[in-house]
């Protein structure tokens, strides 16, 4: 019998325990269960003989751990291990129809961000493995114990990419409805689902009771067979014996008959006698198909948003038009586009679309960057935006949970690059109405274009709900009569292909003065003829505004709940919002607002008063008041930014910092005046664009935590410091390659490069990472720090410097630079 | 086991871990540590798992019965001295409280860096609670303090059995990495010695500390306080 035969049953009995069974059997704690294999063979074999005896139709390898992070103290290799054990299993079925399954648990250490295990080294452990079993002849395979949504997916990728075998995965799910990891119950099984998983389901951490919601909560997200194999009830804690005895443990499994639940196993704490009395449960027990709704959702691994109502996608990480963000691009300031994801989030983005491409830089490469540190701060679902295939495959393998494809149009060339990949991932796809001879001016036309592609996607198997439409905003100043077309192009596509839309909103008012006013009415009037969701900028509180208004008067804010909760008390002006102040700092629009501000006569006194009250603002910690008495003094005419670096900002840091370095001054003032003095650069610097002049940099200076070490508050809190002092900091993050290193000094030609770890084994690598700088011969000075160096040490291990503090690695700065 | 729920971290203690030395913290800072506290209590879930074993000294080392460990080093020997049992301790803020702190980093660093020692401070408390438990489960006996793996000369590189041992990857989500970092960041991994008799008090003193001459409170003329 195959897998596919099996499927047929109502129900299928998976097996019991393997750990709990084998410690019954002398395996000691801290043991490696794999090594049994060698060890006791009779033993495995007897267990197997046991569940096949007791009604399992599928029996799963001892490979919990056999992953070559696991096995590395040991003296066998994955494949050694995966043969023995496959072939122990496969004695074991012999005459018989059972299946045997490879079963794959998790490598045992965490992945980025948490972690420090790449995707990729994910991806290579379980690829190891999968390859071992399918040369081994194991029937399928079984992914089971996982926490990690992005782990479990690096996983099913390996199995789908090296092996045609079928693929089981469960999760483990806490009382409150997440994995350890904070993964929920509808991303896991929409991310699955979507990744093309055979059945999908739960084991392990609970009772069956406990796992009921779970399996309930999880029949809503998936038409995919389910599968529960839960523990013994809950350990007692002295004994650590379990406390749901067989017949009981059926009797708690049979409401799961009735969610379509088809696969039934036991995990820790469970032996045959639970996989008899399932059998005999199941014998007795009627078979209800499952019923399933299509959704239509996105999802991060912790957050699910449902497209079901219009959603607001963040457009702010995209570097069109903006020096700012093409200047942190180039200089890899991840933090930059964080920051900018933070605060749209904040705003009331639901979704935040991702577009890093410029010319000159590895956009591949930032996507992937991009992605992994995005995913370690916000929860919201992201639009990976990008034209070229191979960046957006890049993303979608990186990406943890189900996100939008942003876009393929209706040229064939670009259908058939972008559709296999939204299907191969589960990916959401924006179509654009255009094709190889543009955008077409009817509403007719774009509506056929956006026709075939859904054709095309569902030729391909990608489901109709995950396709949406962009039909398209031009500019109202150039194409007047092309706004009413896009309108009736939204409710077309809305009523008669069933799909839900997308808009870039703000380009309707290119060329327009007060360009706000214009996007604010077409957004209300796109909204209002079909559209779901908009691409807009939230931080512009006059947009959001239109956005609640429109919910709450098409009655999708009930009750007026979210309205009310953002508007209440609050007077809005039709401007941007900063992102340092609430709506509420706003002061209410008046004549003043519109009358242009008359050149300002400040005299000589009130420059003084201004800069001293900028000084205190920077001893106090007073971030925003700092940036406003900036934004004042670069007002005055003829005052010169650096007269302001030179006669306030470094005065007052050399000061503080002078304090803290006699220990009248502690860590969080010396960052929170630091923090000041970063919002006071950013006004200058913001001036200084606009007036088209470079800005201020007295230098380049890389910082890395080293390679294994993911501890970098320190090295952050160096950045905001040699910041201050008008550095430019490359910041390459934690983990890092110490070829990375080199590279990036080598590109940025830096005087210096600053290095931190934090533990002792990991100083290891920072030695590496400069005996590599010195072999390549680059020309630059390296500073070290980090709690467990000594300067000694640095000295051992060829630092030309050693800083005890963030305050001693600007002195070292300033000594090189 | 119970559920541990943080409450009243310590403020003078997350002073300490900042470098003030006995000085106090001024109102700004104060108010931070303050929101911070609470940003903690709600976002970190506390998880821990213990389990109590028989040990035996050996010539090469302490071994952990019913398990597969062996505690080698004299630090880990003098600790244990006069002991008959051990509970091995592991105990997490869980990856939320990673999240946070990175996010603070972001846009306010100031606060993620009070965010990062109150953390530090929120971690003890929940061993502490633990110890709590563990005294009421076996009551008249007397425990050591909670030893460190990597701390003297035991080898960190036991890090990885003794979460074996534990289960811990299964159990509460703790899992280290090649460097031996736990994961998440906010966590413990320790030893606690039982012993019959009254334990003399034997205060972890940075004369029998490995790890003195690189210490970071020493470095600025403090103690880590153990």
């Amino acid at each position: 019998m195959d897998f596919k035969e099996l499927l047929k049953k109502d129900y299928i009995i998976l097996d019991g325990a393997m750990g709990t069974m084998l410690q019954a059997r002398g395996l000691k704690l801290g043991g490696i269960p794999e090594l049994m294999n060698f060890e006791a063979p009779e033993i495995i074999e007897e267990i197997y003989k046991e569940y096949l005896n007791a009604g399992s139709n599928i029996i799963y390898t001892n490979t919990f751990g056999a992953n070559r992070y696991k096995l590395a103290h040991c003296d066998r290799t994955v494949e050694e291990v995966i043969t023995k054990a496959v072939s122990i299993a496969k004695e074991a079925t012999k005459g018989g129809d059972a299946l045997v399954a490879l079963d794959l648990g998790p490598i045992g250490q965490l992945l980025e961000p948490t972690g420090s295990l790449s995707f990729n080294d994910a991806y290579e452990y379980y690829k190891e493995e999968v390859l071992a079993g399918v040369k081994a002849g194991a029937d399928l395979i079984v992914l089971e114990t996982q926490t990690d949504l992005l782990e479990v997916k690096a996983a099913l990728l390996a199995v789908k990419e090296n092996s045609s075998l079928p693929v089981l995965v469960t999760m483990t799910f806490e009382k409150n409805m997440r994995t350890f990891t904070g993964c929920n119950i509808s991303s896991m099984a929409l991310t699955l689902t979507g990744l093309g998983a055979d059945a999908i389901g739960v084991n392990c951490s609970l009772g069956p009771e406990e796992l009921l919601p779970i399996v309930e909560e999880m029949r809503k997200w998936t038409n995919l067979p389910l599968i529960v194999k839960p523990n013994a009830g809950l350990p007692d804690p002295l004994t650590g014996e379990y406390d749901v005895l067989p017949e009981e443990f059926s009797k708690l499994m049979e409401p799961m008959t009735t969610l379509g639940v088809k696969f039934y196993g036991g995990c820790c704490g469970t032996n045959e006698k639970y996989i008899s009395s399932l059998n005999e449960m199941l014998k007795k027990a009627e078979f209800t198909s499952p019923v399933y709704d299509n959704v239509c959702a996105i999802c991060s691994a912790t957050n699910t948003v449902m497209i079901n109502e219009p959603r607001v996608i963040g457009e702010r990480i995209n570097p069109t038009g903006k020096k700012k963000f093409k200047e942190a691009l180039l200089n890899n300031d991840i933090d930059y586009i964080l920051n900018q994801a933070i605060t749209q989030v904040e705003a009331g983005a639901e979704i935040l679309d991702v577009n890093v491409g410029l010319p000159g830089i590895d956009e591949r490469n930032m996507m992937i960057n991009t992605i992994t540190a995005l995913q370690g701060v916000v929860d919201a679902p992201l639009q990976i935006d990008s034209t070229i295939p191979e960046v957006l495959e890049a993303a979608l393998r990186v990406y943890n949970g189900i996100p939008i494809v942003n876009s393929c149009n209706g040229e064939e060339k670009s259908m058939n690059a972008v559709l296999p990949l939204v299907k191969k991932y589960g990916a959401c796809v924006v179509g654009l109405c255009l094709d190889e001879n543009g955008i077409p001016k009817s509403c007719d036309e774009r509506f056929q274009i956006a026709k075939k592609i859904l054709n095309k996607a569902m030729q391909l198997g990608i489901p109709k709900e995950k396709v949406f439409i962009d039909c398209l905003t031009l500019t109202a100043s150039a194409e007047q009569e092309g706004v009413v077309e896009t309108l009736k192009c939204l409710t077309r596509v809305r009523d008669e292909l069933g799909l839900k839309t997308v808009l870039g909103v703000s380009n309707i008012s290119f060329g327009l003065p007060n360009r706000e006013l214009v996007n604010q009415s077409f957004l209300t009037m796109a909204l209002y003829a079909g559209l779901t969701l908009p691409i807009i900028n939230p931080n512009i509180a006059a947009m959001m505004a239109a956005f609640r208004a429109y919910k709450l008067l098409a009655g999708i804010d009930s009750n007026s709940v979210d309205f009310i909760e953002n508007y209440s008390n609050v007077i809005l002006k039709m401007d941007v919002c900063d992102a340092n102040r609430t709506l509420t700092d706003v002061p209410p629009l008046n004549k003043n607002d519109i009358i242009l501000k008359e050149n300002s006569n400040t005299d000589k006194s009130d420059i003084e008063t201004i800069e001293n009250n900028l000084k205190h603002a920077v001893f106090t910690g007073m971030k925003s008041e700092g940036a406003v008495l900036t934004r004042e003094l670069l007002e005055v005419d003829g005052y010169e930014p650096m007269t302001l670096v030179n006669k306030i900002l470094i005065p007052a840091l050399d000061s503080i910092g002078d304090q803290f370095e006699k220990g009248t001054l502690f860590l969080p003032q010396l960052i929170l005046s630091a923090s000041v003095a970063q919002s006071c650069f950013e006004v200058i610097k913001d001036k200084l664009r606009s007036e088209n002049k470079s800005p201020i940099s007295k230098g380049k200076i890389i910082l890395a935590t080293v390679k294994g070490d993911i501890h970098d508050i320190g090295k952050n809190i160096v950045k905001v410091l040699l910041e201050n002092y008008g550095y430019t900091v490359i910041d390459l993050g934690k983990d890092v390659d110490y070829q990375t290193v080199v590279d990036a000094a080598i590109e940025h030609k830096v005087k210096l490069v600053g290095l931190s770890a934090l533990m002792t084994t990991t100083l290891v690598s920072m030695k590496e990472t400069i005996k590599l700088l010195r072999e390549n011969n680059v020309d630059c000075k390296v500073v070290v720090g980090g709690a467990v160096l000594t300067p000694e040490y640095a000295r051992e291990i060829g630092a030309d410097y050693y800083a005890t503090d963030a305050k001693e690695s600007v002195d070292v700065a300033k000594k090189v630079i | 086991m119970n559920n541990i729920k943080l409450s009243n971290l310590n403020k003078e203690e997350c002073a300490r871990y900042l470098g003030y030395k006995g000085n106090s913290p001024d109102e700004r800072v104060k108010n931070i540590m303050d929101d911070c506290e609470m940003d903690i209590i709600n976002t970190a879930i506390p998880r821990y798992l213990y389990r109590q074993f028989p040990i035996e000294f050996k010539a090469n080392g302490v071994e952990v019965l019913g398990t597969s460990l062996l505690l080698t080093g004299n630090s880990i020997r003098n600790h244990l001295e006069g002991c008959s049992k051990v509970f091995i301790l592991a105990a997490t803020l869980s990856g939320e409280m990673d999240r946070l702190i990175a996010r603070t980093q972001i846009n306010d660093m100031a606060k993620a860096v009070i965010l990062d020692a109150m953390a530090g401070v929120a971690i003890e408390q929940v061993c502490d609670k633990a110890e709590v438990q563990m005294k009421k489960e076996i009551e008249g006996k007397y425990f050591t303090y909670r030893f460190g793996i990597g701390y003297g000369d035991l080898p960190i590189f036991l890090e990885h059995e003794i979460l074996d041992v534990l289960n811990a990857s299964k159990l509460i989500g703790l899992c280290s990495n090649e460097s031996y970092i736990l994961t998440p960041r906010k966590s413990v991994l320790c030893i606690i010695g039982i012993s019959d008799k009254e334990i003399k008090s034997m205060r972890r003193g940075c004369s029998t500390c490995k790890l003195s001459n690189r210490c970071e409170f020493r470095k600025r003329g403090d103690r880590c306080g153990f």
